[in-house]
């Protein structure tokens, strides 16, 4: 039983930043990011390559490159596209447009081997009967600390709740003297930071391949729809289905089957409730 | 005759390539004034309204804020200039609270003015509209209609406004609630605010307004004090 | 999203500032040269197949290019003319592989046989991945099948038996052919290909040219154009996912019986990127993209740009650049130059100048509009009592009561926010409606479907005018005559005697409307170049083609010149002399003066006021609703 909360735990831990990226762009630019999955191998190798000798400098550098790519995206693949009145499948295609130009600068810079990041807790630790990794625990604690920093971020500074008023409403938001082009480009930074984040995650529990990149953005985008993509707490809500989800069918029916076991839910939520099981009507929801 | 904060001069807007929804309209607001914009739908009210806040492109004609022109510019730089919008449908930010909205209007100040303008403010705004500082830990997206009218107005004071343009402020609303927003429309003139005001009920505005311009089928059809503005010359203003 | 229909009476300006959509289609009105597009294609396979045979490097070429085009065709038949992002395609194309082969080894079936059980199972199981997804929109639906796609991927990779497991499956037997091996890489094979790509090809002429493909364009546009002329949106997705299914399973079955080898794992994300490529640049909805984009992809791969290192930058600038320059890809760009060259340009075109065109709207109706009611038959009625529309908390029709008879012209005036658009939207089925009756001849019409509201004789024109702007005038008009022709989608791209006879039917009822609204003239020119008083008729006008007892007028007056409103007037008198009844929403008092019978005031969703218009226009409570109500 243990084993399995843990199990789930870690694996939403890993989705969570990734749903989150995704949930936030949508409501911000009303773009599906395609490129997520390829955020996702840069961020692997990236981590792997700078931080083969000292660990902490890797995190720090990847963090730093997402945060770039982030913008990066923005910069050539939404804004020129928005400004000429491209609508949102035009510009998702051009997100995975961005995403195959990042698999080519991260097979270029670092190679196409599979990454693995060492554990930045070694070690195993025993609870009770079950035996887990280090690694494991700290990377839920680190996810559940960065639902608690961007849940502050939004909800106790004007920069976040101005990012919350332009993904509401931007046409108001305006009205209120809010640049909303900056505050875009600002969610497109979060949110290649966090997608960076859920790699680097994936990378240190088990490894990340150009192969696993259209997995890892499935995983994110199904998350997204299953919560709902209206706020943080449908982001980490959805992460957790699918977690609990792809966990379940492990144990109890068979392994391997997590894009099926995700399929078969997100097909269920589209058909009961297509808005997101964590979306609530006639609530204003936060970012 | 001090210059017009709010000028268009001989403007003609027409969306794509249908006929023009404004012909040759030309108005002035003065500092100081409160104008009130009334008409039937259809006759080009809000386009008008958008025009005059950098929105449209015009076909021909110009529209002036404080001398310069709004061609191109953001509605939020127009916001940050002095020249605020409070657009139709009593809209907030609903996931804010009634607070957070007013501390987010202050995005369109200066920097380092913003805590200390915010207090002051804050009690300004308040004292008119006491159920919202009843409210004000209230997600603005539970209110009332009213209650979130009387928000905009609120956040709209807190930007500092040289000229306001409201859009349609009683639509949807109860009487009392109405009587309650115009009062503090007169005090914000008190304040130094000019306001133009675009309205089908003509008969509340012309009570607060200096001036009333009737618009008809795209074309000023009439403008004067709304005392001599009134009845049948109101009336064959707004059928023809 | 699902309908665009506003709901409220707010002006003009949102609804009239079209976003540049990413360009689709085209080259609709000009196939002139019938006979060069039937026969130009395999005229083509044959000289490539001759040119090639000697030389085994171009013949595989050749060979690999003709079944790309046959999945590039697939997909651009649901993406480009569908407007449908399935992004499930290629793993259809694989299973369609797998299939077939499947079948030929382990039953023994023979090829051909294995061919079409696996193009069924292939287009069934699109059917299938559509079926719960009819009412999503464009960016979730992509969510939907990438997700479908990968998890059917897992599926077959556990599945050892039917896919090889990470080895593959090798050995795979050749087709025969009377005795002759078709074997993949040789002559024989490519001429199969050849027969295989020949079909496709006129398969998309035919439904390019025919009633399926101007209802996957109006599916493109938006499912209330479709449902406006009675057609479900939802069937069309089907058809479109069916098709397109069917035409990726034969791809795969080819290119597995070429390869002589397969393995799940070259049905991969990049192969999608590819095809996604390929497509857009080839000239997504084009009937020639597909050709164009398998070219364009096979050079760049051939001129070592696309080397498997470098794979993924060619096609990922690729793909940001199109998505900047998205004006129709290569087969756009032809298109173009084509036009040029033949002297039409594309330019806005001159408003209707009515009186010089000799035309008469009025007369158009008297001829050729079929009466709604039989002649001398008892009026047909369409009632509204007590109903309530609520959205939220606001109450936006109030208890509100009207009566329409075919043969009135009945109009709805009232200020801004009375109601009018939403009282619209309840009796087509746009909104839900909260309470009350809503009946045609006594029949409920509550609950019922926009597409089946329009087959029972109710139509509707909207602000913005619902027209397919890359179709012509008369190819819009057509839409609604194949709906109500009854020849179902085999029959139209089989282009059966008697879908031959609804066609020329409904061409030439189509043309003496349009010449009976004066716009004969611009009857093969596109929507897009239209201005709104045109597109305005033309909306009537395809209302007109499917026989409605009911018309709903919303704003038709709005944007219009003074002349043009006369026109409008006209048109709607007429429409009443021949037993249609009409309700005008409007705010042009001279209009509504001049066309209505009766007209109901509504005022904050009740209504206020009723009777002749000059009788209601003297009441001062009417006057006042406009003006406000004195304090």
């Amino acid at each position: 039983m243990i084993s399995l909360a843990i199990t789930a735990l870690s694996t939403t831990a890993v989705l969570v930043p990734l749903v989150i990226s995704v949930s936030l762009l949508f409501r911000v630019s009303g773009v599906v990011n395609f490129g997520t999955g390829g955020f996702c191998v840069f961020a692997g190798a990236a981590c792997a390559t700078w931080g083969a000798s000292n660990g902490f400098v890797g995190v720090v550098l990847t963090l730093l490159a997402g945060a770039a790519l982030g913008a990066l995206c923005y910069l050539i693949a939404i804004y020129p596209a928005q400004r000429q009145g491209v609508p949102a499948i035009g510009l998702t295609l051009a997100t995975l447009g961005f995403g195959l130009l990042l698999t080519f600068l991260t097979r270029t810079w670092f190679g196409g081997e599979p990454s693995i990041v060492q554990p930045w807790l070694p070690g195993s630790v025993t609870i009770g009967d079950y035996q887990t990794a280090r690694q494991r625990l700290l990377v839920i604690v680190l996810a559940a600390l960065l639902v608690g920093l961007l849940y502050l971020l939004f909800d106790r500074t004007l920069i976040g709740r101005a990012l919350t008023a332009v993904a509401h409403d931007p046409e108001l938001a305006g009205m209120y003297g809010i640049r909303a082009r900056r505050f875009e480009v600002l969610a497109w930074v979060v949110s290649g930071v966090c997608v960076i984040i859920g790699g680097m995650f994936q990378a240190t529990l088990a490894s990340v391949s150009v192969d696993v990149a259209p997995t890892l953005l499935v995983y994110a985008l199904v998350g997204a729809v299953i919560g709902g993509l209206g706020s943080l707490f449908g982001a980490v809500g959805g992460a957790l289905i699918a977690g609990i989800g792809m966990t379940l069918t492990d144990e109890y029916l068979q392994a391997g089957y997590h894009l099926t076991a995700l399929f078969v839910i997100l097909s269920l939520v589209l058909v009961v409730r297509p808005q997101g099981l964590f979306t609530f009507r006639g609530t204003a929801e936060r970012v | 005759m001090s210059t017009p904060l709010l000028e268009a001069r001989d403007l003609s807007v027409s969306y794509g390539r249908l006929e023009p929804v404004l012909r040759h309209v030309s108005l002035a607001l003065r500092p100081g004034e409160i104008l009130g914009l009334v008409g039937m739908n259809g006759a080009g009210k809000t386009t008008l309204m958008r025009a005059l806040s950098g929105g449209l492109k015009a076909r021909s004609g110009e529209v002036h804020f404080r001398g310069a022109s709004v061609q191109g510019r953001s509605t939020a730089a127009l916001a940050r200039a002095g020249l605020v919008i409070l657009p139709e449908g009593h809209r907030v930010i609903r996931p804010l609270t009634v607070d957070e909205n007013l501390e987010l209007s202050t995005m369109s100040l200066g920097r380092g003015r913003v805590r200390a303008r915010l207090k002051a403010t804050r009690e300004l705004v308040y004292g008119l509209f006491p159920v919202l500082r009843e409210r004000r830990h209230q997600l603005a997206g539970l209110l009332s209609g009213g209650e979130q009218q009387m928000l905009s107005l609120a956040r709209a004071i807190v930007q500092k406004p040289n000229v306001l343009l409201l859009d349609e402020p009683s639509l949807g609303l109860a009487p009392m609630i109405i009587d309650r927003i115009y009062e503090s429309l007169g005090s914000l003139r008190d304040e130094g605010i000019s306001m133009l005001i675009v309205e089908q009920n003509s008969q509340r505005v012309a009570k607060t307004c200096d001036r009333l311009i009737v618009l008809r089928e795209g074309v000023v059809a009439a403008e004067g004090s709304p005392d001599v503005l009134a009845g049948d010359r109101l009336q064959a203003a707004y059928f023809g | 999203m699902s309908s665009t229909v506003n709901e409220s009476d707010a002006d003009l300006a949102p609804r009239l500032r079209r976003p540049r959509a990413v360009k689709r289609g085209g080259g609709r009105a000009r196939m002139p040269y019938t006979w060069l597009h039937v026969v130009g294609p395999p005229l083509l396979l044959v000289v490539v197949g001759l040119t090639t045979s000697g030389n085994e490097y171009y013949l595989h070429l050749a060979t690999a290019a003709a079944i790309a085009y046959v999945l590039t065709a697939s997909f651009n038949l649901i993406y480009g003319y569908g407007g449908i992002f399935n992004l499930s395609i290629i793993i259809t194309y694989g299973l369609g592989a797998f299939t077939s082969v499947w079948l030929e080894v382990k039953f023994d079936m023979s090829f051909w046989l294995a061919t079409v059980v696996a193009i069924l199972v292939t287009a069934a199981l699109s059917v299938l991945i559509a079926l719960p997804s009819s009412t999503l929109n464009e960016l979730f639906l992509a969510i939907q099948t990438l997700a479908f796609a990968l998890a059917l991927a897992e599926v077959l990779s556990q599945w050892d038996e039917f896919t090889g497991g990470t080895v593959g499956i090798y050995l795979i037997p050749s087709p025969s052919f009377f005795g002759t091996d078709l074997i993949g890489g040789l002559p024989a094979f490519y001429w199969l290909t050849a027969v295989a790509v020949g079909l496709v090809a006129e398969l998309m002429r035919r439904i390019h040219r025919s009633g399926v493909g101007r209802r996957l364009v109006a599916l493109r546009e938006g499912p209330r154009v479709l449902a406006s002329v009675g057609v479900s949106p939802a069937s069309t997705r089907l058809l479109a996912f069916g098709l397109s299914g069917a035409m990726a399973g034969l791809a795969g079955v080819l290119f597995a019986h070429f390869q002589m080898v397969i393995e799940l794992e070259t049905f991969n994300f990049n192969r999608l990127a590819a095809l996604l490529l390929a497509t857009i640049l080839g000239g997504a909805g084009f009937l020639y993209g597909p050709l164009f984009g398998v070219l364009a992809l096979m050079l760049m791969d051939e001129l070592s740009l696309a080397t498997s290192q470098a794979q993924d930058l060619i096609y990922g600038i690729g793909v940001l650049v199109l998505v900047l320059a998205t004006r129709g890809g290569i087969a756009g760009a032809v298109e173009r130059v084509v036009r040029r060259l033949t002297g039409r340009r594309r330019e806005p075109e001159p408003e209707l100048d009515l009186a010089t065109a000799g035309g008469d709207p009025a007369a158009a109706i008297r001829a050729v509009a079929a009466p709604g009611v039989a002649p001398g038959g008892p009026a047909r009625e369409l009632a509204v009592r007590d109903l309530r529309v609520a959205f939220g908390g606001t109450v936006a029709v109030d208890d509100v009561s009207i009566v329409v008879r075919t043969g009135e012209v009945v109009g709805l005036i009232g200020p801004n926010g009375a109601g009018k658009t939403t009282l619209l939207n309840a009796i087509t089925g746009d909104v839900r409606v909260a309470g009350g009756s809503l009946t045609l001849d006594g029949g409920s019409l509550l609950g019922i479907r926009q597409q089946d509201v329009v087959r029972r004789g109710v139509g509707r024109t909207f602000q913005s005018p619902k027209v397919i702007p890359e179709l012509t005038l008369l190819e819009n008009l057509m839409i609604a005559g194949d709906a109500r022709g009854g020849a179902g989608w085999i029959r139209q791209v089989a282009n059966s005697p008697r879908n031959r006879r609804i066609e020329r039917e409904t061409r030439e009822r189509a043309l003496s409307l349009l010449a009976d609204f004066s716009l004969a003239a611009r009857a093969n020119h596109r929507a897009a170049d239209q201005p709104y008083g045109v597109l305005r008729l033309v909306e009537v006008a395809r209302n007109l083609m499917l026989d409605p007892a009911f018309i709903l007028l919303d704003e038709p007056g709005a944007g219009l010149t003074e002349f043009e409103r006369d026109e409008i007037a006209a048109t709607i008198r007429s429409l009443s002399e021949r037993q249609i009844g009409v309700v005008l929403v409007d705010h042009n008092m001279l209009l509504i003066t001049s066309a209505c019978d009766r007209v109901y005031v509504l005022d904050a969703g009740k209504v206020i006021a009723d009777g002749p218009p000059a009788e209601v226009f003297a009441q001062s409570g009417v006057r006042a609703a406009y003006l406000g109500v004195a304090e």
